[in-house]
């Protein structure tokens, strides 16, 4: 089974209101999967659908080929958005407890915190209690306690949320090293330039629908509208100048253009280097961001 | 079974090292001590004085004023026989609650108690008694006479000698039972309320079982409420033990010859009398039934409570909601302990005896009456309906608590409450 998680027809209501409609997914073992959708969409709620903090209304969930069931929160590690620890209690304490909920032993626990505490350089503030910490010293300690018992399956809400780009940095090592050591992860995020550098895979929900599926790469295809981006010299050729979908100046006389010329490659660039001088000419493909807004306001409208 | 134990020692661990654990516990047994002992000298400072005819032989030398806020004396006419005192003591209905007769020569002093005196006002009058007992020795320079008289309380009111012990015996430990539930059924709520707002219940729900959480924080605070008490009980048994100590041998240790040189000398000899008749009093309770109850009423009571307390909590978002659930369920409770006059004053009433069988108030109601003696199966009784609706309460509560636990965001409602169990 090269399946860890997979879900049919899942609908989950609060009320009147629909939080996740009718959703299906499948995940592969050792993927990344990027959960985008806007503020609202339903995301949160189809994590804690898997992490069994609410239940679904209808629908299945399966995990490793077998119905969700709650020995399956133990092989689960959760960042949540809004993050939760004992305000009171001293670092290394809750590591230990929070691993040992999830079936480590105390030893194990103790060791395997103090490991995590050390990669992440906060050795020293394994005493301290927490509330006495920063926010970003915080924030490091909730994704050890996420991630302390070594998971199959590592779930995370926006998990840059509040830390500098140096930190966040060092937290998405830490989450390609984890995928590299074995581990599935599910993250969700508003951050598209991590969803491009890390997902293996994608799914962007919108009102409590998925709306997009696949891989990055593959997505983006999807949306390719055959644009050139070019950066040039000179007057364009009479046959593009009609084509031009965006246009910026830059310096020494440098014009960036978006064409979407209907001109094959290899004829458009001998028109252009007829009449002027090519710095740059690159196929482009949609960015994750432009997607996102394309594909929220599509639905939206 | 492992989740229980770890949250459950986390939870006694987490609690024990409160300031306000430790504050609580030392300050206990000092509370409840008051709670006990202030409505007793309230009772005692009471515009209504006792009327106290105090009666000597001719050889008496008894004089001057001995009226204090408690007790008015009355001398009775040295030419009167104890016979004809007794006679018109028992003829006037005002201004006579008390005869006392006392005797040098004989070392013999007998108290009539017409209104039924409550155990401490009995003490007081007694130390009372033995003050002008001992000022008429020495105005007599009768050494070879201050020995401890034999002093013979006949009370002629209706109500049993003991009453008192028994009322305040049983107030005490329904006291406590209705203290520690409540105190620590609130703790149970708040906790979950608590880690619901700071949001840890998020990262407690994704690796634990809703209903192996709710048990390990109510085990683990039971477990802190038992250490409490433990520590409280061994407070009251050293104390016991270091009257016992001081007092309780005193009296085996006079003979003839030294009493009379120790109660010249010694207060104590007189305090440790009186310690004896309260040991003895004492020793009329029931005390394993007392003991073996309190303890499983204690328990059980707690823990259908605490249930229904992890159900509220687990219903609500935060704190101010919890109001409107708590009310109802410690309504009962409270109400039990409002009734308290009324259970001790008539124990074996059909009403006392009914909240003693209903689970939600038998915890306090019991406790009252147990004093007063009940017998075994009644109690057995009691306890199986206490323990089956504890064991309801927790499938009850498991049921709300999941749902509510995980109805993330929208507190539930009366209406949510009694679907519960349909969508389950």
């Amino acid at each position: 089974m090269s399946e860890i998680l997979q879900l049919n027809n899942v609908t989950k209501t609060f009320g009147s209101y629909t939080a996740i409609d009718d959703v299906s997914l499948s995940l592969r073992k050792n993927s990344i999967l990027g959960l985008l959708g806007p503020n609202g969409a339903g995301k949160t709620t189809l994590l804690r659908l898997i992490t069994q903090i609410v239940l679904s209304d209808s629908g299945q969930i399966f995990f490793n080929g077998d119905p969700l069931k709650d020995a399956h929160r133990t092989k689960m590690g959760y960042l949540p958005e809004e993050r939760g620890l004992y305000r009171k209690m001293r670092v290394q304490e809750q590591l230990i407890y929070f691993a040992q909920l999830r079936g480590m032993s105390a030893k194990e626990a103790r060791q395997q915190s103090a490991d995590w505490l050390k990669r992440l350089g906060i050795e020293n503030l394994s005493n301290q209690v927490l509330e006495t910490l920063s926010k970003g010293q915080q924030q490091k300690i909730q994704f050890i306690s996420a991630v302390v018992h070594q998971p199959e399956l590592l779930i995370l809400d926006e998990p840059f949320s509040g830390f500098d780009p140096a930190n966040a940095e060092v937290i998405k090592k830490e989450i390609v090293s984890l995928h590299q050591s074995g581990a599935t992860i599910i993250y969700s995020t508003h951050r598209m330039d991590t969803v491009e550098d890390v997902c293996t895979e994608l799914i962007m929900i919108n009102k409590s629908k998925v709306v997009l599926q696949g891989e990055p790469h593959t997505i983006r295809k999807q949306f390719d509208q055959g644009y050139v981006r070019l950066i040039y010299s000179g007057r364009l050729p009479e046959q593009v100048s009609t084509d031009i979908v965006e246009q910026k100046m830059l310096t020494d006389n440098k014009i960036a253009y978006l064409l979407s010329s209907s001109i094959a490659t290899k004829e458009l660039l001998t028109l252009l280097i007829a009449q002027g001088i090519v710095h740059s000419f690159e196929e482009h493909l949609p960015s994750m961001q432009e997607i996102f807004l394309n594909t929220v306001n599509e639905h939206t409208l | 079974m492992n989740q229980i134990w770890i949250v459950l020692k986390q939870e006694y661990l987490n609690r024990i090292r409160k300031r306000s654990f430790i504050v609580m516990t030392l300050l206990g047994p000092i509370l409840s001590l008051c709670v006990l002992f202030i409505p007793i000298y309230l009772s005692l400072d009471t515009n209504e004085r006792i009327h106290v005819w105090l009666q000597t032989e001719k050889s008496s030398h008894s004089s001057g004023n001995y009226t204090d806020q408690t007790f008015i004396f009355h001398p009775v006419e040295q030419s009167k026989t104890i016979e004809e005192a007794d006679y018109d003591f028992m003829q006037k209905h005002d201004q006579a609650d008390v005869l006392v007769y006392y005797n040098i020569e004989q070392s013999r002093v007998l108290l009539w108690d017409k209104k039924g005196l409550s155990t401490a006002e009995q003490w007081k009058l007694k130390n009372k008694i033995q003050d002008i007992y001992t000022k008429d020795i020495v105005a007599a320079y009768l050494p070879e006479r201050a020995v401890a008289p034999s002093m013979q309380y006949l009370s002629l009111a209706e109500e049993k000698q003991y009453a008192d012990l028994l009322q305040l015996t049983g107030l005490f430990c329904a006291v406590i039972i209705y203290f520690f539930i409540f105190y620590y059924g609130v703790q149970v709520m708040k906790g979950i309320v608590d880690e619901k707002v700071n949001r840890v219940v998020e990262v407690i729900l994704c690796s634990v079982k809703p209903f192996n959480w709710m048990m390990g924080k109510i085990l683990g605070i039971a477990a802190v409420c038992l250490t409490q008490f433990g520590f409280w009980t061994m407070i009251y048994v050293w104390i016991g033990s270091k009257f016992n100590h001081r007092y309780g041998n005193t009296l085996t240790q006079f003979n003839e010859e030294n009493i009379q040189e120790t109660l010249r000398v010694s207060k104590d000899a007189w305090q440790a009398m009186e310690w004896n008749v309260f040991a003895k009093s004492f020793e009329t309770l029931p005390l394993m039934q007392i003991g073996i109850c309190f303890f499983i009423f204690f328990l059980l009571g707690y823990l259908l409570y605490a249930s229904l307390f992890a159900a509220v909590g687990a219903m609500t978002d935060n704190e101010t909601d919890t109001q409107q659930f708590t009310f109802p369920i410690t309504a009962p409770l409270f109400a039990t302990f409002l009734f308290s006059g009324f259970i001790i004053s008539d124990p074996d009433s059909q009403t006392s005896v009914l909240l003693s069988y209903f689970p939600l108030t038998s915890p306090v109601a019991m406790m009252l009456r147990i004093p007063f003696g009940v017998s075994n199966w009644e109690v057995i009784g009691s306890i199986t309906v206490l323990a089956s609706t504890f064991v309801l309460a927790v499938y009850m509560a498991s049921r709300v608590f999941k749902r509510g636990v995980l109805q993330y965001g929208k507190a539930m409602s009366w209406k949510d409450f009694f679907s519960v169990e349909k969508k389950d």
